[in-house]
């Protein structure tokens, strides 16, 4: 008779799916309620936030699409909270995909309405910005020459009270970007070195840990680990939004990929023969 | 002005779940959302292409500011256009070659400003004295200094792994290779874990849409 | 010499009916380079495009490499930068409509020869237009922020969020613990993950967040530090080699120096 501790290597992924569907709605609907622990990266976003200069202008930037809106929304929604909570100016631009531009307007106006805060004299959308490396060039030097009308007025920008006092990136107060890609580069080679701003960010979980090498060398003053991230943010504002909901079946279902590891690891060695497909990671 | 629409809502519901068949199977209803869906993509490209870029940037300059030469800009993006044709193809890569120039031009620059901090930073103090412990840091120098000795040994064993400029037949060299080999192996393992996270995170944004905006449940 | 000043008066800024007049006519000017290009000879078209690579590229690199008045912070070419920042955006945006070109044309043919599955064509086409046409007349309208929240966005996620059903499958299937490397690969994911969620983080919740020796020993702390101490250095040592590669194949674009069909067949077709 055969070994049917053998068979937990060749579970039916329908079954798989299944689980994994209800765990995340579970979480959802049952919360676990256990504290996320402030790691040092998101604690030091905030802070920059905290102690940026009120005179100045901070630059929200986004490079992301509804694709990966479940990370990098929460995401935008918390740092635009921080900024208006502090009532700091700030600047929308978005890069790569034009629909980064219209998910942040969106949510900066419902944002805006909560927290009085009036377009064109508390915030301002720059817009869609096809070519980063040339935009980013270009706020370097002047910033009203290179983005010249505003997102959803399109009037110049300089007729809104909101860029008053503001010339190029000497007189931002700190650069957020929220982004599915890694245009980190672009800031960190041809912005950063020009201001004074810190500069923090906000990936996706997939490209966080190739970011602790610019959190070591001093480049990046903080990051946002994917919905994690927003969910310890949201811990640091004190308040319970979606990411506070989510972690729970972000939590089950990291948890059940490590169990399905050690069932297919277990029913390998339990049949004692070798897999018939897919190597050693 | 209101995002939504309860008819809106329904149809992304269902063209969510017709998506989400695929990991059943790849059926007709499935291919149906999905042309629909790079259509309306497609759509909103042009859309923002226009509304966020050229007429801001190029057609009001051009025909309200008076600023002419903006033409020539139309003229050297219509030569991207004359990849489609057999006889012209050859003009497009004159704008290719712009925007590659432009950006080779931009990597010294960007290239400097990235690196060299990375490798200023590369260069941590071995033995770290009592003084150089951050005020209200519990880490005690000689821990930190252990962590300095790793972090440069695996910088130098990871770069060692991808020296290929010679085979590397020293004992010494093929140690140190390994060793970088199973640290990037822990870079990999870190980034496998987190990249699950990510996908699990898009997962539980759709569900709670179904549940939530759809059904109002939760 | 004032470079920009130069700029201005070869350039000048039109009025009123000039405006429309200067845009015929340097439009008129396109069609007449256009005209001449195409009389180039082969190993001319080559030199063109190896040229204008080149000058593209000496603009940034000697805007960053020229001395800047210590004043103003500025150089002969620094006046410049917004400008051809935008140009090449323009550019680049253009560039974003030989996508949907081609998927026009693709699917337009299908249509056309009502070829195997040309009604999900018609989608598609119809799917363009709609968005198309109410992003472009009716942008305010309810019916467009609804067909671009609701129904655009909710498709972009979906056809993502699939993947996480065929992530947790593939790691069933394929993650086999059988070397150093795959162990070490799994054991990295094991801590580094549990000690980012919280129920990872509650197997060490008794010991004190913060204040405490001890706090260093949570799996949130031994995570970070494995982040920082380990992933660090490793993803760092990567950056180098993709710097130097990066910055190689740079310089090789910049003086057409890169080899193969696109820069060197086909320019001479």
């Amino acid at each position: 008779m055969a070994n049917p501790l053998a068979r937990l290597d060749a579970i039916d992924r329908r079954y798989l799916y299944g689980v994994l569907l209800l765990i995340v709605v579970v979480g959802l609907l049952v919360p676990i309620p256990l504290p996320l622990a402030v790691g040092p990266q998101a604690r030091g976003f905030y802070d920059a936030i905290e102690n940026a200069d009120p005179n100045k202008i901070a630059i929200v930037s986004t490079l992301w699409s509804a694709s990966t809106q479940g990370e990098n929304r929460p995401q935008t929604s918390v740092v635009l909270q921080h900024l208006m909570r502090k009532r700091m100016r700030f600047a929308l631009i978005a890069f790569g995909d034009p629909q980064s531009t219209t998910l942040a307007q969106e949510l900066a106006e419902e944002l805006a309405r909560e927290n009085n805060y009036v377009y064109g004299k508390d915030w301002i959308n720059w817009g869609f910005r096809a070519d980063i490396a040339g935009t980013l060039k270009g706020l370097v030097r002047d910033i009203n020459e290179t983005i010249k009308r505003d997102s959803i007025m399109k009037k110049p920008l300089a007729e809104h009270p909101v860029m008053a006092g503001i010339h190029n990136v000497k007189d931002v107060s700190v650069i957020a970007e929220v982004s599915a890609s890694g245009n980190y580069v672009s800031w960190l080679g041809l912005v950063v070195g020009s201001t004074d701003a810190p500069f923090c960010y906000a990936p996706t979980s997939v490209m966080a840990p190739e970011l602790y090498t610019y959190l070591d060398s001093g480049q990046m003053k903080g990051m946002l680990f994917g919905i994690k991230g927003a969910a310890e943010y949201e811990r640091l504002l004190g308040i319970k939004g979606f990411t506070t909901r989510a972690i729970t079946p972000v939590s089950l279902s990291l948890v059940l990929l490590f169990v399905l590891i050690g069932l297919g690891n277990y029913g390998m060695y339990a049949s004692r023969k070798k897999p018939s497909q897919g190597g050693t990671a | 002005m209101e995002w939504s629409h309860p008819i809106g809502v329904w149809v992304g519901a269902i063209g969510t779940l017709a998506l989400f068949s695929l990991i059943y199977r790849e059926n007709r209803l499935y291919r149906l959302f999905e042309h629909l869906f790079i259509g309306l993509a497609a759509g909103y490209t042009i859309k923002a292409v226009w509304t966020e870029t050229l007429k801001p940037q190029w057609w009001i300059p051009m025909t309200e500011e008076g600023r002419w030469p903006w033409v020539f800009a139309l003229a050297g993006g219509a030569l991207f256009y004359t990849i489609f044709t057999k006889k012209y193809n050859w003009m497009s890569r004159i704008s290719i070659g712009v925007l590659l120039g432009f950006a080779a031009g931009q990597s010294f620059q960007a290239t400097a400003n990235v690196y060299i901090p990375q490798i200023r930073g590369s260069f941590k103090p071995l033995w770290v004295r009592p003084d150089m412990i951050p005020e209200g840091s519990l880490v005690t120098p000689l821990g930190q200094s252990l962590s300095n000795i790793l972090f440069v040994v695996i910088i130098v064993s990871v770069m060692t792994y991808f020296f290929f400029s010679f085979e590397q037949r020293n004992k010494a060299l093929q140690t140190t290779a390994r060793t970088g080999r199973l640290m990037l192996m822990f870079a990999f393992g870190a980034i496998f874990g987190s990249t699950v996270m990510a996908r699990m995170a898009l997962l539980i944004d759709r569900v709670w849409f179904l549940m939530n905006r759809w059904l109002g449940i939760g | 010499m004032d470079l920009k000043g130069f700029l201005g008066r070869t350039f000048p800024a039109a009025s009123g009916a000039w405006i429309w007049w200067s845009i015929i006519l340097a439009a008129i000017g396109c069609v007449v380079v256009f005209v001449l290009l195409q009389a180039l000879p082969g190993r001319a078209r080559k030199f063109l495009i190896a040229a204008v690579t080149f000058l593209a590229g000496l603009f940034y690199a000697a805007e960053f490499f020229l001395p800047v008045n210590p004043e103003t912070d500025e150089n002969i070419l620094t006046f410049a930068v917004p400008t051809v920042g935008n140009v090449t955006n323009v550019l680049a945006a253009l560039t974003l409509g030989l996508g949907v070109f081609s998927l026009v044309r693709i699917h337009g043919q299908k249509v056309a020869k009502l070829r195997e599955g040309w009604e999900n064509s018609v989608v598609l086409l119809a799917g363009i237009v709609v968005m198309a046409v109410a992003g472009l007349g009716y942008e305010d309208s309810r019916f467009y922020r609804s067909l671009f929240r609701d129904v655009l966005n909710s498709f972009d996620a979906a056809m993502f969020a699939t993947l996480a059903f065929f992530i947790i499958s593939a790691a069933y299937r394929a993650f086999r613990v059988k070397s150093a490397e795959a162990t070490l690969l799994m054991l990295a994911a094991l801590v580094v993950m549990l000690g980012q969620i919280p129920i990872g983080q509650y197997l060490t919740h008794w010991l004190p967040e913060k204040g405490s020796f001890a706090s260093l020993f949570r799996l949130d702390s031994i995570s970070n530090w494995l982040l920082i101490t380990v992933n660090a250095p490793a993803t760092r040592a990567i950056g180098f080699g993709l710097g130097i590669g990066g910055l190689a194949i740079a310089m090789r674009l910049w003086l057409s120096l890169e080899r193969g069909a696109f820069f060197e067949a086909k320019a001479e077709n």
